[in-house]
């Protein structure tokens, strides 16, 4: 599965998708929708249309033959056809047969002789149709038909000449021309074709409204009058859609008027393909909105995120100085809101860890910062280191305090180093002197080593420290280290608002005096450690023993040795 | 048309007075375009004159046409209406001054028409809607039709005062408004200016 590596390319297509998915569906649906409404309406017109069409030529059949009665009628044409003279009884039908629009009219004597005819160039022999058309006259007082005179088809209305009894047939004909279709197009929105009934075979237009292109095509088709006979049939007509429909009108006796109607469904579907197009432009920019939307509210969750993410990764170099600005009242915003809080109590805590780790060792500060700090102690084997400095009073007699608090700084800062370099753990100052603790509060391997290490160390650094003192001029300082390693009480002392991480206990003291002891010539030595610690340690010293002492408060005396250095490796 | 143009000369000659005059009518539409057809006639006020016994005019019917189209004659004229064609013709008249009907004829079988009356009369053929012609029946020998110029020259009237009209099948004015009061000796010009309606006659067809 692809998968996208930004949130906000997912959401996007997520929501382009599920757009789209709708926009298309809907598209097809109103699509779908529409043309079927629309073929169906063609249908309906189309059916509609060929009643409406009909019921047309029985109306204009009727009129037109009202129209002929009324003509035959008129006295004067009586008078005039009574006449019997060929020229006379053609000028009155041309006369009369102008009144009603007639484009032929023919005079029939009773035994269907023609006696006058309006055509110029009349063959003299009539159709048998016409024959036929008078045959029908004679039962039904009328009669009407499409009968091609001379290769041109004609509505023909036949009715005798009464005076008052039958005299003559007259016939009045009516071209059935494209004029014809086209009016007729023009009442039914339809596309009128008149044709030849030809058994089966390829239909003979002899009128139509259409251009003579799809005329042609019409024709081309063969058993169109069969297929389409009166049933609507799609059919493909100079490249568009059309249904097609054919009807028969009953004229005289057996006779038929065939007619093709149709209409094209592209036309009718003109104003839906509109619609479809009107569809189309709001699903596009519906799914452009969308798009945009969805890339506005990714970045609205993108943007903090990314924020965010950047202010972590400060966080982590161990930068607190910028805050996260989200303006957001969303849960982003709380997010942002509580990052910032955390940040804030991260810098907190990171503060007080500093300045503990100035005020207590950072072992210390550490353990007092851990969660699983308690008021309380435990028994453990600790080394414990006293170191006390030498002429410091007569050092800091003649000198301002500042001068003063400056040197010491410098000593303490080059002994503190040495312990924690050691792995040591500086308890507190004591005025000139220290107390540093090893194996507690975190134990290390071989601390009993470490301590005697962090001895000599403090010699060395003291005697760089007097290399100094000396090419400034200053008095040179002495030194006095006690070490001693037994099992004491350490814990937080104090109380809940004000502790101390320290050491108590009989050990504790006689590492104190231990360093006291160093003062005395007798030994000469600036480290005095107990046979303990010499034990304790892994590592071996060089060392001197200085014997048993007794020491106050003790009942048993105590070894004690003279730390001189670090013994060679073997 | 000759027939009748040789018997109005006549006419004037017999009653000429020593001081013959001549008026010129001239009649045109409200565009000022010269009128064709219209009659002008001359009549001493209050002497209305009608035609001698076995005076006569003739309105032709050739190709489905009446010839002339606009005929005046004297009240008391008889009117021939020959038929040319060979086909038969009615001419019948509902107009108030003649009512008559010829029935369908050929060639002169038909009966002269007497106009007994003045006014105008509309000629018709009932079995051709359009053959349409006017006869206009004055009280006086004294008229005459414009030419395709819309003049017409009365000759030989005696000096005097006269009163002078003129009428066309189409004229929409009332008698008074086409009529002048002058006084002709040697040659007056008198024009009309007639407003017309629709000519009735169908355009032929081809």
């Amino acid at each position: 599965m692809f998968q996208f590596r930004r949130f906000q390319s997912r959401l996007i297509f997520f929501f382009l998708g599920l757009v789209s998915l709708v926009q298309i569906v809907v598209f097809a649906t109103v699509d779908r929708t529409n043309t079927r409404y629309a073929r169906e309406q063609i249908e309906a017109a189309l059916e509609l249309g060929a009643r409406t069409f009909n019921r047309l030529i029985e109306l204009q059949t009727e009129q037109l033959s009202e129209s002929v009665r009324i003509l035959t009628g008129d006295f004067a044409f009586k008078t005039a056809i009574a006449t019997g003279e060929r020229d006379t009884v053609r000028s009155v039908l041309e006369n009369h047969g102008a009144r009603v629009g007639a484009d032929v009219m023919l005079l029939l004597a009773l035994d269907s002789g023609l006696i006058a005819d309006t055509r110029d160039a009349a063959s003299g022999t009539l159709p048998p149709a016409l024959m036929h058309l008078i045959r029908v006259a004679e039962q039904d007082e009328r009669a009407w038909a499409v009968i091609s005179l001379d290769g041109q088809a004609y509505q023909l209305l036949a009715m005798p000449v009464l005076a008052p009894v039958p005299v003559a047939w007259i016939v009045a004909g009516f071209k059935i021309d494209d004029r014809l279709a086209r009016q007729l197009q023009q009442f039914t929105k339809l596309g009128v074709s008149f044709f030849y009934e030809s058994g089966g075979g390829p239909v003979n237009i002899m009128a139509s409204s259409l251009p003579p292109a799809m005329r042609a095509e019409l024709s081309g088709i063969p058993d169109l009058a069969v297929r389409a006979k009166d049933s609507v049939v799609p059919m493909q007509l100079q490249g568009e859609e059309h249904l097609v429909l054919v009807s028969a009108l009953r004229m005289a006796a057996d006779t038929t008027l065939d007619v093709i109607l149709q209409r094209s469904l592209e036309e009718e579907l003109r104003p839906f393909l509109e619609l479809r197009i009107v569809v189309f432009v709001l699903s596009c920019s519906g799914l452009l909105m969308s798009l945009i939307g969805a890339f506005f509210i990714a970045r609205s969750v993108t943007r903090p995120v990314r924020a965010l993410a950047e202010s972590a990764r400060r966080v982590e170099r161990g930068e607190y100085g910028q805050e996260v600005h989200i303006t957001q009242q969303d849960e982003l915003g709380e997010l942002a809101g509580a990052f910032n809080r955390m940040i804030k109590g991260l810098a907190e805590r990171d503060r007080v860890r500093s300045l503990l780790g100035k005020v207590v060792s950072p072992a210390i500060a550490e353990k007092l910062l851990s969660r699983d700090f308690v008021l309380g102690g435990e028994e453990r084997e600790v080394t414990v280191l006293f170191s006390d400095l030498r002429n410091f009073t007569s050092l800091s007699e003649h000198r301002s305090a500042q001068e003063v608090v400056t040197l010491l700084n410098t000593y303490f800062t080059r002994m503190s180093a040495a312990v924690e370099n050691n792995h040591g753990v500086v308890d507190k100052y004591l005025g000139d002197g220290m107390m540093a603790l090893f194996g507690a509060p975190v134990q290390h391997e071989d601390d009993a080593g470490n301590a005697l290490k962090a001895a000599l160390d403090m010699c060395d650094a003291l005697d760089r420290l007097n290399r100094e003192f000396r090419a400034r001029g200053l008095p040179e300082l002495g030194i006095g280290i006690g070490i001693n390693t037994a099992l004491v009480v350490a814990g937080n002392m104090g109380s809940p608002d004000r502790l101390n991480y320290t050491v108590v206990g009989d050990g504790v003291n006689l590492a104190a005096r231990l360093e006291d002891m160093t003062k005395l010539a007798e030994y000469d030595t600036r480290i005095i450690a107990s046979d303990a610690t010499i034990r304790k340690s892994r590592r071996t010293f060089n060392t001197r023993l200085l014997g048993e002492v007794a020491v106050r408060g003790r009942s048993e005396p105590v070894t004690i040795h003279a730390v001189l250095g670090v013994a060679p490796t073997p | 048309m000759i027939v009748h143009t040789l018997i109005l000369a006549a006419l004037t000659v017999s009653s000429g007075v020593a001081a013959a005059a001549t008026l010129e009518g001239v009649v045109r539409d409200a565009a000022g375009r010269p009128v064709v057809d219209a009659v002008i006639y001359a009549m001493v006020p209050g002497k209305p004159q009608a035609a001698k016994p076995g005076t006569s005019a003739i309105v032709d019917q050739i190709d489905k046409e009446f010839v002339p189209y606009v005929l005046p004659v004297q009240v008391g004229t008889q009117v021939r209406f020959p038929n040319q064609d060979n086909i038969r013709h009615n001419v019948y008249s509902f107009s108030p001054a003649k009512v008559f009907s010829l029935q369908l004829y050929r060639g002169t079988m038909a009966e002269p028409v007497l106009f007994d009356k003045p006014g105008g009369i509309v000629l018709g053929c009932n079995i051709h809607d359009n053959m349409i012609a006017y006869v206009l029946a004055v009280e006086t020998p004294h008229f005459g039709v414009t030419d395709a110029a819309g003049k017409v020259s009365l000759r030989n009237l005696a000096a005097g005062e006269y009163e002078v009209m003129a009428w066309h099948p189409q004229k929409q004015e009332e008698a008074a408004a086409v009529s002048r009061r002058v006084s002709i000796s040697g040659t007056a010009t008198v024009s009309f200016a007639i407003t017309l309606k629709p000519d009735p006659r169908k355009k032929p067809k081809r």
